[in-house]
């Protein structure tokens, strides 16, 4: 499919109209100065792009939530139980690039083998619309990951934003094209267009976005090769603005083969507080516990985010644990980011390079703190 | 599409005192039979209680339209299961897991080394292996309890100590008064195991202890350790590969397991 452009003018009708065809999750900030992924009341509350980088939270909450019920069943002899589904349809705007890797790690992990249908549901009512960055945050290393800060695959829809201004003839066949009401949904009016205004490079990335850029054609514009050409000069510089950019392999070999010692993971575990901070906020963690919630004469079965930090993550009835040093407990952690039998498995190592753990971390157990200590091990080789 | 979360229900048709801590119960499966091999499990669930995974107990094909599961009260969901009775209805979801190899054993002669409440796994094996019996060369149980008591399947032991196409031994960690068999732990029943290592496979389950000890006697008699097979324990909610409490390394217990050779443990830096 084509390229469109998508002229700043157009971005908030669009939002509205969207959140008349379903919810809208937005970037916004809270009065606290976090951003977070909600839904949006009005489109104006949608950050800019060049407002926020990292969001508090990945959007994982939204398909595989912190508690969701799995079935209800009443307390009496023959009662089946009842599947609880979620199939609200959602359109995510604005997520990051690394966000989008998460969730196709995530997509990978959940719907293999046997199939996860309260994932599936609420993937398949989803759209993700993401933007891609030109302006790391102090903690991202998405670059070293693969995760990116602009993507080839795995979004629906993805935003480059073209920097101000740009050519003036461009912008006068684009004035004339919108001031034309005789060309088909030309929505916005000349007021709305502000010539020096921040476009968007758009690209469909799946069936779904593909569709999606039909069904609102009036707000995009075709792409010309100059416009691919601005989005490329855009990104050029991006990857040399990471503070952290050293690519993974080290750590993924030395992890894999399983040459990174237990006095090593001990030094390292002595730092950890064992809150799993980092799992929570880990777009491609999804641990989870099941309980039954009685409620007079009905059960509500629960699953809930669990973390493999915890000792009784593995605590058997005979009372042996698998894992409960905490050296085995970090490594585990490092193990499912960056083993790369993962990268076997599920298509990609299970790090993106978001930087929420790193942000997190109280006691740089986090998985760049990782990756680089590993890196140091290299020069004692 | 298929919902790996939600139970069936099942009608408990019979229920059996093994040991003072240990039943067996029948199931009779509401939607119908399913096929499932030797070693693999169920998760089963007492609505408002929970769910844990247990394995199949019966050879494959023993029970009509159904399944037997042979439970120690232990746990939250083991212990209700004990206070049920014939009629009840539980929650069922499986058959999960890998189960034992049984075609690719034909031919070649059986240990199976079992310790206490491991028996139930090895036993769903060994009514299968013997359901076939041609098919295998000698065949050699050893199994060992804490103590008289604590034996489980009792009749099926006497049953496998008179058949004269196998060779059966039992051993008790400490004897009661009418006690007249072996007293030690259970490796000390190796040493009298007639089948000779080269053309044989070991199966064995039991405390993990146990299994450890097993293990090494098992190295020492010449097996090799592709050929000493055994089922891990592990704490698991889902089953299918999804929760993440059995993981090891980028394996899953439920999904890659639960039975696994000696040398894939190693290869999965599991001792």
């Amino acid at each position: 499919m084509q390229a469109k452009l998508l002229p700043e003018a157009n971005l908030l009708p669009l939002l509205k109209r969207l959140m008349a065809e379903a919810e809208v999750i937005g970037p916004k900030r809270t009065e606290a100065g976090d951003v977070v992924f909600e839904p949006l009341e009005r489109p104006e509350e949608a950050l800019h792009h060049d407002q926020y980088v990292q969001s508090l939270f990945p959007l994982k909450d939204y398909f595989f939530p912190q508690t969701e019920p799995l079935f209800k069943v009443r307390l009496e002899k023959g009662a089946a139980p009842e599947p609880i589904y979620q199939e609200r349809k959602r359109i995510f705007f604005g997520i990051r690039s690394c966000d989008v890797s998460g969730i196709r790690f995530a997509d990978r992990f959940f719907l293999r083998d046997f199939e996860d249908i309260y994932y599936r549901k609420k993937r398949d009512n989803s759209l993700l619309i993401s933007i891609s960055c030109l302006e790391p945050g102090p903690n991202c290393f998405c670059v070293c990951c693969d995760g990116g800060p602009t993507l080839k695959q795995g979004y629906d829809v993805q935003l480059t934003p073209l920097g101000e201004g740009y050519h003036v003839e461009a912008l006068r066949s684009r004035l004339e094209v919108r001031q034309n009401p005789t060309v088909p949904g030309r929505a916005c009016t000349t007021s709305q267009v502000t010539p020096l205004g921040e476009d968007c490079y758009v690209e469909a990335g799946s069936p779904k976005g593909e569709e999606f850029l039909n069904a609102h054609q009036e707000f995009f514009l075709p792409a010309s090769q100059e416009d691919e050409g601005r989005k490329q000069d855009g990104l050029a510089g991006v990857d040399q603005k990471f503070e952290r950019s050293t690519y993974v392999a080290y750590a993924i070999r030395k992890i894999t083969r399983r040459e990174v010692a237990d006095e090593w993971w001990e030094e390292l575990a002595q730092r950890c507080f064992g809150i799993a901070g980092c799992r929570y906020v880990c777009p491609t963690c999804t641990c989870f516990h099941v309980v039954d919630l009685r409620d007079g004469k009905e059960c509500v079965r629960q699953r809930s985010w669990d973390s493999c930090s915890f000792v009784g993550f593995t605590r058997m009835v005979s009372g042996e644990t698998a894992r409960e040093k905490p050296r085995d407990l970090l490594r585990r952690w490092g193990e499912h980011k960056l083993n790369f039998l993962y990268l076997l498995r599920d298509g990609r190592h299970g790090c993106v390079g978001c930087g929420r753990c790193l942000t997190t971390c109280l006691g740089r157990g986090d998985t760049w703190n990782i990756v680089s200590r590993i890196r140091e091990l290299s020069q004692q080789e | 599409m298929k919902n790996i979360y939600l139970p069936q229900l099942a009608q408990i048709t019979s229920v059996k005192d093994e040991t003072p801590d240990v039943k067996s119960l029948t199931l009779k499966l509401k939607d119908g039979a399913f096929a499932y091999k030797a070693g693999q499990f169920v998760e089963v669930s007492i609505f408002g209680m929970g769910e844990c995974p247990l394995c199949i107990s019966s050879g494959v094909g023993q029970v009509k339209d159904g399944i037997e599961i042979t439970v120690r009260g232990v746990g939250t969901v083991t212990r209700a299961l004990h206070e049920l009775s014939v009629d009840d209805e539980i929650g069922i979801r499986g058959p999960f897991g890998n189960g034992f190899p049984v075609d690719e054993v034909a031919g070649k002669d059986i240990l199976f080394v079992a310790g206490g409440i491991g028996l139930p796994p090895l036993r769903c094996l060994i009514n299968t292996v013997l359901a076939r019996r041609q098919d295998f060369g000698q065949i050699s149980i050893v199994y060992g309890a804490r103590t008289p008591s604590d034996l489980v399947y009792k009749d099926e032991l006497k049953a496998w100590a008179a058949r004269q196409d196998l060779e059966f031994q039992v051993t008790v960690d400490a004897k009661d008064d009418g006690w007249e068999g072996n007293v030690g732990v259970v490796t000390t029943l190796l040493p009298k195991v007639t089948i000779a290592p080269k053309n044989a496979v070991a199966f064995t389950c039991g405390p993990p202890i146990m299994i450890r000890f097993v293990i090494i006697d098992l190295l020492k008699m010449g097996f090799a350790s592709r050929d000493i097979i055994s089922t891990l324990e592990r704490y698991m909610k889902c089953g299918v590969g999804k929760c993440g409490h059995c993981a090891i390394g980028h394996k899953y217990v439920c999904l890659d397991g639960p039975v696994f050779s000696y040398q894939q443990l190693e290869e999965m830096g599991e001792e």
